[in-house]
């Protein structure tokens, strides 16, 4: 979905003079960052407790009291078929973390030697891989994914692979291009007078110092995949029942809206709380060397 | 300039030849026969598989296949649709109105208020407001279109009635559709809007702090004018690049939105083909937003040699 964006964040973030003073916004930058980092916290805890936590059975259904508000003993109502959100949101947690998890690891295990390689060879390695990309590129973000599910058919492992392929390409260049201004470098050119082959230079040397950047686009596509994946499952093509997910149950209280709203909100707050929370740490990530050196 | 559009024309037919070949290609890597798949997942009748077979082509090398497949494409027979049974493009094209309204409006919305609301936050930049500006839209950029979409339409839609909350006005005049279509276009704009006017913002305060506008300034020329001939122009470059690269975002995003709307519009249509296992229907509409995505991406390529002269030389030899 939002994938372009992430790239031009750094661009964004690259080319803004940045007020470096200000000791208010300082302190409220850091508000925000501690804020995001308790939010990212709170939720990956509610995905490992998840049964402790949960005061019902997500699943179990009250096909009398569909949409009801909340209550007393449903804190945030009940949905289409009676089943109490505020364990639903709980139990959510966990797939809604799962999902985008393993989409950036697959994106981050293929994309980013194919972008070190591409950099590092140049020539027709890099003319092959960058082709490839090109294709992927081709198709408007969320598509590609939608009709790699039509075909393989609706459900969360399928959804989590398109979403994923759609992935490799922007990782891998974002990796190409950090890594090749890295290459233009003159301690890459030593490593190579010395010998050393190129998954040595690329992984032991290159890597750490472009690792801040890596750091950053992987919270950014991991908010982004958490969207697009929501996405699929908000129009029925992921995670299905007894399944939950975030994007699923707004799907389900979008079809009762005109019935209850408040269904609505809270997986809504859920989505949007999470990926602002990844924004900023990835804005803040991105952000820390630069800050460590104006500190001295 | 000729040059760069031929070079421009032949890099987007070479990368929409290879999404047809991958769209093609899709159908077979599918668990089970294509035939199947094209019948709704259910096993073709000895005349139907007569029927895709003269159609696909389905009992020759594969290679072949494709070349039947696109020149079926070129002609505009786009197969068959199984739940109507009538032809692909007799069920796509009423619906490509409304999505290309949809569309239009949400990138006409972007860019008429994202653009100029960066400008204004590059020129009235100073202090507090300043990281305002920038939490402000970094949030809205995180806030996806079918959260926009639902949570407009229960405010909106259902507890103010400003706009119909359902809906896509087909019936009815132009005004009638604007009415329908105005909310599901703000939701699927906002984010873009945003991210717009993030991206304009910071363009042209690097614009503004080159030396060029500096001599512009003391050269005498009005604040105004310094800004919108001097700064704008020479920021144009990402800003074309963002805005085209959120038309193809927005294309992905009116699905959803239609979807979640209840408009009739080529992307609810995507949806619930996917859902009534259409295949035809799902090639024939991924193939023509890919298509409509490479179009707009080659606006955006020639544009930028419109506006940046040096760009159109490139890959020329000196």
């Amino acid at each position: 979905m939002s994938t372009v964006v992430g790239d031009m964040l750094v661009f964004e973030h690259e080319t803004s003079s940045r007020a470096a003073g200000g000791r208010w916004e300082g302190l409220f930058q850091k508000v925000v960052v501690v804020t995001s980092g308790a939010i990212l916290l709170g939720i990956v805890c509610c995905a490992l407790f998840a049964p402790w936590l949960a005061p019902r059975n997500p699943n179990t259904i009250h096909l009398f009291n569909p949409y009801m508000a909340p209550s007393h003993g449903f804190p945030f109502g009940q949905d289409s078929a009676g089943r109490d959100i505020l364990s639903r949101l709980i139990y959510g947690a966990r797939l809604s973390l799962l999902g985008p998890a393993i989409v950036v690891g697959i994106a981050f295990v293929a994309g980013v030697p194919l972008g070190f390689l591409a950099a590092y060879r140049g020539g027709w390695t890099d003319g092959v891989i960058s082709r490839v990309f090109d294709v992927v590129f081709a198709f408007p973000p969320l598509l590609l994914a939608v009709v790699i599910v039509a075909t393989f058919g609706a459900s969360f492992q399928t959804a989590v692979v398109a979403v994923a392929i759609t992935y490799i390409p922007l990782m891998g260049r974002v990796v190409r291009s950090a890594a090749l201004v890295e290459r233009s470098k003159p301690y890459v050119e030593e490593c190579r007078l010395q010998g050393y082959g190129a998954w040595r230079v690329l992984f032991v040397h290159m890597m750490p110092n472009i690792a801040r950047v890596l750091i950053s686009q992987t919270t950014l596509y991991f908010a982004y995949g958490l969207l697009d994946l929501s996405a699929l499952s908000f129009l029925g093509l992921g995670a299905q029942p007894p399944q939950i997910d975030w994007g699923g149950m707004l799907e389900n209280a979008n079809q009762g809206v005109f019935q209850s709203a408040t269904g609505v909100v809270f997986p809504a707050v859920a989505i949007v709380l999470l990926v602002v929370s990844l924004n900023f740490l990835a804005d803040w990530a991105l952000d820390y060397e630069s800050r460590k050196a104006g500190q001295r | 300039m000729l040059r760069y559009v031929a070079s421009r024309v032949a890099m987007q037919i070479a990368v929409l030849i290879a999404s047809t070949i991958i769209i093609f290609f899709l159908l077979h890597l599918a668990p089970g026969n294509p035939a199947t798949l094209l019948n709704g997942g259910h096993p073709p009748s000895p005349a139907t598989l007569r029927y895709f077979n003269r159609l696909y082509g389905f009992n020759r090398p594969l290679p072949m296949q494709y070349l039947i497949w696109l020149r079926h494409l070129v002609g505009g027979n786009l197969g068959i649709s199984v739940a109507t049974r009538t032809s692909v493009a007799s069920v796509i094209a009423p619906r490509i109105g409304l999505t290309l309204f949809l569309t239009i409006f949400a990138v006409a919305i972007m860019v008429v208020i994202g653009v100029p609301l960066g400008v204004l936050s590059a020129v009235f930049r100073s202090g507090p407001s300043d990281f305002l500006a920038s939490f402000g839209t970094l949030t809205f950029t995180a806030i996806p279109t079918y959260v926009t979409g639902v949570v407009m339409a229960v405010v909106f839609g259902v507890e103010l009635q400003w706009f119909p909350a359902l809906g896509g006005g087909d019936t009815g005049s132009f005004l009638t559709r604007l009415d329908h279509l105005t909310m599901p276009a703000v939701a699927l704009g906002l984010s873009s809007l945003a991210l717009a006017s993030r991206i304009t913002r910071s363009a042209v305060i690097g614009e503004l702090e080159k030396p060029h506008v500096t001599g512009a300034r003391a050269r005498g020329f009005s604040g105004p004018r310094v800004v919108a001939k001097h700064a704008v122009r020479g920021s144009l470059v990402p800003v074309v690049t963002i805005v085209g690269a959120q038309i193809g975002y927005l294309l992905g995003g009116a699905v959803v939105i239609e979807y979640a709307f209840g408009l009739n519009g080529l992307g609810s249509l995507l949806v619930s083909s996917v859902q009534g296992k259409d295949y035809a229907v799902v090639q024939a509409i991924a193939l023509f937003i890919t298509a409509e995505f490479l179009l707009i991406s080659l606006v955006v390529d020639l544009l930028y040699g419109v506006i940046d002269p040096r760009v159109r030389l490139v890959g020329r030899t000196a």
